[in-house]
């Protein structure tokens, strides 16, 4: 049910100007090079990516990633989940959740602050879930 | 009136013959009926309409006309067994039809039936090369880092595909099922670091309200994962997680465990 809202409104998404503008504005931290909008099912919504990726694909893995996350922080009494972070040899991979349908991925280069990052993730991904309404 | 006279007459010989022919039935239903056969017998009109009234009974019985009397004469329950032997006959028709040279097994076959789940059993997996020694030393290993770090909840080493093998816990958790959750996150962590060009992935780190987890590779088999309270420094939990799997890593091969 959530797939077919949420495809039906991408087509003419409310504040979509500003929802760009928002992500493009999470980029202008020197360290992220990518910011992806999906749905918890695994549809990107909106990109601005500096290099070329499959944000489709991303989109889709991250979800899994995130839903698995939540699902180990119910087992190990953790409250709640409020990130995944990918650690890598090249760089990192934030995830977290905008609110109960969408989800925000920040890709950044190694040599970033992981702490700014998280930061910036959070800010970019509560001023997204005020912008987007859960009715929308 | 004559001709109506010598109707009656006839009526009422053709009567006392009918009758005659219903006792004659009668007796011979009496007897032991594999003397005549059912269809030689003589109906009466009566009998030849009871008959038309059952066909469904009649058609059921037809098969068995070559059948002395007394086997077709049948109650409801005796020919719903008939109806069901022939079915069990058939089942065991084959076994009975089978000839004795093939249900013999021959001596190389058997032996090859009685090595194969032999062979499955020989075969060891990677967890089970690991002896009682390397295990008490990666117990000890998991221990020591356990002591190290006072924000540590637990410690798991499990395999790749998601069984636990070595667990030191302060408090009680399913293992099985984390091992089981966290090979997944490993995996799909890995993938996502392909597909974003970003190489190899270290650590999957699940960052939540009341604690950490951290998933690191031991070596090609293996992986550990650390549990944590927020109060320890995430910095401090990635380096000695990863000195730890290091330590255990040589531990396992050390064990001989194969890694390739």
């Amino acid at each position: 049910m959530s797939v077919f809202h949420l495809q039906h409104k991408d087509s003419d998404m409310p504040h979509a100007e500003e929802i760009q503008a928002v992500l493009r504005q999470c980029l202008e931290y020197p360290g992220v090079y990518g910011v992806i909008l999906s749905t918890i099912d695994g549809n990107a919504l909106e990109q601005v990516l500096k290099r070329d990726i499959s944000a489709d694909r991303i989109a889709t893995m991250n979800s899994s990633l995130l839903a698995l996350a939540e699902t180990l922080t119910q087992e190990t009494q953790q409250q709640q989940n409020r990130f995944v972070i990918l650690e890598n040899s090249d760089g990192r991979i934030v995830s977290l959740r905008v609110n109960r349908t969408l989800l925000m991925t920040a890709i950044s280069y190694h040599d970033s602050n992981l702490g700014m990052v998280l930061k910036i993730s959070q800010n970019t991904a509560n001023t997204l879930a005020s912008l987007i309404s859960e009715e929308s | 009136m004559k001709l109506k006279g010598l109707r009656d007459f006839l009526g009422r010989k053709s009567g006392t013959k009918s009758a005659r022919t219903v006792e004659r039935q009668d007796n011979r239903n009496s007897e032991p009926a594999s003397i005549v056969p059912a269809h030689q017998t003589e109906t009466t009109p009566a009998e030849s309409a009871q008959q038309e009234q059952t066909p469904a009974t009649d058609t059921v019985r037809e098969p068995a006309a070559n059948v002395p009397a007394h086997q077709t004469d049948t109650t409801p329950a005796e020919s719903a067994q008939q109806e069901q032997t022939p079915a069990t006959d058939t089942v065991r028709e084959p076994a009975a039809n089978v000839p004795a040279h093939q249900t013999e097994i021959a001596p190389a076959e058997s032996a090859q039936q009685e090595q194969t789940p032999a062979k499955t059993v020989r075969e060891p997996t990677p967890l089970q090369q690991i002896d009682a020694e390397t295990r008490t030393e990666a117990k000890r290993c998991l221990e020591q880092f356990m002591s190290q770090a006072q924000g540590l909840h637990g410690a798991i080493v499990s395999s790749i595909d998601g069984n636990d093998l070595l667990a030191v816990l302060k408090r009680e958790m399913p293992t099985n099922r984390l091992s089981g959750m966290t090979s997944s996150l490993l995996a799909l962590g890995e993938t996502v670091a392909r597909e974003s060009g970003q190489k190899s992935c270290q650590f999957v780190i699940v960052e939540n309200s009341a604690g950490r987890v951290v998933c690191l590779r031991i070596n090609r088999t293996l992986m550990l994962t650390c549990i944590s309270s927020p109060d320890m420094s995430l910095g401090m939990l990635l380096s000695s997680g990863r000195q730890t799997a290091d330590n255990l890593g040589k531990v396992f091969e050390k064990g001989g465990l194969q890694t390739a």
